[in-house]
């Protein structure tokens, strides 16, 4: 039982860890996209989430927009904006922070 | 505060402090499609891995679990029977000791009186009902939507408890290959292998390849009793469906599958003299049209045609009986919808079902062909139906439908179906339903009943006789959502089913010759009644980011009035009295991990009175109370996850469930006295692949 519990206790101080990592590097980038469906909004999400430095996406149908939150120091717009397009939509940057 | 404690509150707040995921938004689509033919697929979503899985969308008219491909993805899942472990609407159990057949419950009838639909077009009926659950491999599934009570009278009326609809992968997925392997400890392996492909630049033309093949390499006898655990198995399942999606809005889709699955149970010596084994042989396949026209540009007028047929046969031989049936399955429908006005839309056809059956039932030493119980039978309805359907302005506050179908049924004559279902939303976070009706199917008596070929007792009475079944469903439902929210509510449901006539299955009957199965109409018992209460209560809610959680209740009362013991005692044998399911999921930011944990407690069963005292068990009549735990952890990569996970982790089994399993020639053997799980923990993994169109 207390193997169970320490176990469990480091699984969490690593979740911990993991999602609250120093967030200087972190941009934020909107793209105006043709996104258009849910079918659209999943294949991105499960695509670009898996890109190196992604730390969060979100696909707005209504907006027809991907916002992408990532590390500058392991991608770029440019990088972003190309997966995207390699998956059948486009990509402009709209927003950049 | 010991250190144990110490170590229980520290790894919940930081799980707690972890939990900062960012929740995307999936409002999910309307799949159900029950009213109607769907002309929402190209826009609907495919909910890929993420949160959640069952659920009560706050639009249906109808009182409706969704389970979604995340719902699909909790468990194995191997076919659609395991897809409803973590439901308390619908339950599974083996029909028998024997075969592996799976049936379902749901309002605590049998299966066989809930429509399956595949796509909204009636699907296992008949002689593929024994064992359709396992001849949809879960892999295939998009979503599943159970509704329950009486549903449209669209796709006729043999809907009495409710309607599962199986929406399968589309062909218009942007998925060229979705791949998955999965194996478990006892050497079950399932391999699926789906192809989405859109053929033109266009979007008209898509389709979808589907191959399914699963076995078992090992069988087991855990319990010592002589007889293998899981019959040795091998299924082979394809299909293939297209879609074409024509520039006026007119939509064909048109598709045909192949099934072909042995399995051989019984006790593990080799076949030979004095050796009880069971050998089943099901092949099945058929195809389907579906047509939709808009008769103008608005499409608030169109036509559909529906046009579907199925070929199956079983070949079993039991040892001491052998069944062989064949049943050329025949189903259309032509419909004409039209938007009156604005708020009012109506529905009119025609439909209409015609199912041959050959069946030969043999006892031992008897040829089939000898001992054939029954020469062909047709068994053929043909309705005409209407469907109002009047929505409020705003289309969510208020909804009534009402559906009324003649049918004429070969042999009986012409029967009148209402239906009546209700929607009223006074406020944003309250949803009230109430629906009721009448639902019409004919008995098959030994497919309906498949654990009796799996017992030395003789049938007697109306075992070929295919009587019209006829039961009306009432109830209600009441669903808060907390706050406005869809997925944090609270729900209330409660239905009626009670039978005006129903073949009645007694085990416990007594001929001359020593025990037997009796099958009756309850209209020939003196004074007889079937009904059944059933009671339901869902809550689920989202504590923090990326954490669901939901935990529902069912609580049964089956009364059915049988020959043996008349009205003493009328509990309905071998049904469950409740059941109560939690299930914990919690995804890691972008939902790179997953932890999935299921457990349910499974109330007890009144037993059939020849099973009381055997062995020194269901002393006080009734079955214990146990408990399933499920585990699962999935990690995901880009386009690839692998997941491992338990079932049955508290390793609960139904201690001999072959009555008699030392004497299989005896009139007193019987394998159909199975309530709980035949087998114990299973350990698996598992593996899907997904290639996503690119440019």
């Amino acid at each position: 039982m207390k193997k169970i519990l320490f176990a469990l206790g480091i699984l969490s101080v690593a979740l911990v860890t993991s999602a609250y990592r120093p967030g200087s590097n972190r941009r934020t980038v909107v793209y105006s996209s043709t996104v258009e469906c849910k079918n659209c909004q999943n294949k991105v999400m499960d695509n670009i989430a898996f890109e190196k430095g992604v730390k969060d996406v979100a696909v707005d149908l209504t907006k027809q927009t991907v916002k992408i939150v990532f590390d500058d120091t392991k991608t770029d717009t440019l990088t972003l904006a190309k997966a995207i397009r390699k998956l059948g939509y486009g990509a402009k940057v709209i927003k950049y922070e | 505060m010991n250190r144990k404690a110490y170590l229980i509150l520290a790894s919940a707040i930081c799980a707690l402090l972890a939990l900062d995921a960012q929740a995307q938004e999936y409002s999910m689509p309307d799949t159900t499609g029950i009213y109607g033919e769907r002309r929402d697929t190209l826009e609907m979503a495919v909910l890929t891995v993420s949160g959640g899985g069952n659920y009560l969308p706050k639009g249906k008219d109808i009182r409706t679990e969704v389970i979604t491909a995340a719902g699909l993805c909790k468990m194995a899942c191997c076919n659609l029977a395991e897809s409803f472990e973590n439901s308390a609407s619908v339950t599974v159990g083996y029909s028998d000791a024997i075969t592996g057949a799976r049936q379902i419950r749901l309002l605590g009838q049998s299966g066989v009186y809930t429509q399956m639909l595949d796509e909204n077009r009636p699907a296992m009926r008949g002689l593929a009902a024994p064992f359709g659950l396992n001849y949809v491999p879960g892999q295939w599934l998009e979503s599943i939507q159970v509704a329950k009570g009486v549903t449209s009278v669209i796709n006729g009326v043999a809907s009495m408890t409710g309607q599962i609809n199986l929406e399968h992968r589309k062909p218009t997925d942007e998925k060229p290959l979705f791949v998955q392997a999965s194996v478990m400890d006892d050497s079950k392996t399932d391999f699926n292998v789906v192809s989405s492909l859109q053929l033109d630049e266009e979007g008209k033309w898509s389709t979808v390849l589907l191959g399914h093949v699963d076995g078992n390499f090992k069988t087991m006898d855990h319990n010592g009793d002589g007889f293998v655990d899981d019959p040795r198995q091998f299924q082979v399942n394809l299909a293939n469906r297209w879609l074409y999606a024509g520039p006026t809005g007119a939509q064909v889709r048109f598709g045909a599958h192949f099934l072909r699955d042995s399995r051989r149970g019984g006790q593990m010596a080799p076949a030979g003299p004095g050796v009880w084994t069971s050998d089943l042989l099901n092949q099945d396949f058929g195809g389907y049209f579906k047509a939709g026209f808009p008769l103008n540009e608005e499409n608030s007028a169109n036509m559909a045609v529906v046009l579907d047929y199925n070929f199956h046969r079983m070949e079993g031989d039991f040892t001491t009986r052998r069944y062989d049936a064949s049943q050329h399955s025949a189903f259309a429908n032509l419909l004409y919808q039209n938007e009156v006005v604005e708020q009012h839309h109506i529905t009119l056809g025609l439909s209409g079902t015609a199912d041959l059956y050959s069946e030969a039932l043999g006892y031992a030493g008897q040829a089939p062909a000898g001992g054939t119980l029954a020469p062909e039978t047709s068994l053929v309805n043909v309705g005409a139906f209407g469907e109002y359907t009047f929505h409020s302005a705003d289309e969510t506050t208020f909804s009534a439908i009402l559906g009324l179908r003649t049918d004429w049924f070969k042999g009986v004559g012409f029967r009148f179906s209402p239906r009546l279902t209700l929607k009223w939303a006074p406020s944003a976070s309250l949803v009230l339903r109430a629906n009721g009706g009448r639902g019409l199917r004919y008995s098959l008596p030994v497919v309906d009943n498949f654990g009796v070929l799996s017992t030395g007792k003789p049938l007697v009475g109306s075992f070929m006789d295919h009587i019209l079944e006829d039961a009306w469903t009432f109830g209600g439902n009441a669903t808060w959502y907390i706050g406005g929210s869809s997925s944090t509510y609270l729900s209330f449901d409660y239905f009626r089913t009670q039978f005006a006539e129903q073949m009645v299955v007694d085990y416990d009957a007594a001929g001359p010759a020593g025990p037997c199965i009796s099958f009756a109409p309850l209209s020939t018992l003196a004074g007889g009644y079937s009904y059944t209460d059933s009671y339901q209560l869902d809550f689920s809610a989202e504590p923090v980011e990326g954490l669901t959680l939901t935990l529902t209740g069912r609580y049964t009362d089956a009364r059915q009035s049988r020959m043996a013991t008349g009205v003493l005692d009328d509990v309905k044998p071998m049904t469950s009295r409740y059941k109560a399911v939690l299930n914990l999921q919690y995804a890691t930011h972008l939902n790179k991990w997953i932890f999935d944990f299921t457990a349910s407690l499974n109330g007890p069963c009144r037993v059939w009175d020849f099973m009381r005292g055997y062995e020194g068990m269901y002393a006080d009549g009734y079955t214990p109370t146990y408990p399933l735990l499920y585990a699962q952890v999935t990690k995901r990569f880009k386009g690839v996850d692998v997941y491992v996970g338990g079932e049955n982790l508290t390793n609960y089994r139904q201690h001999q469930p072959i009555l008699y399993a030392d004497k299989p020639f005896s009139q007193n053997f019987d394998a159909s006295c199975v309530w709980g799980p035949l087998m114990g923990i299973k350990i698996y993994a598992g593996v899907r692949i997904t290639i996503w169109k690119t440019e």
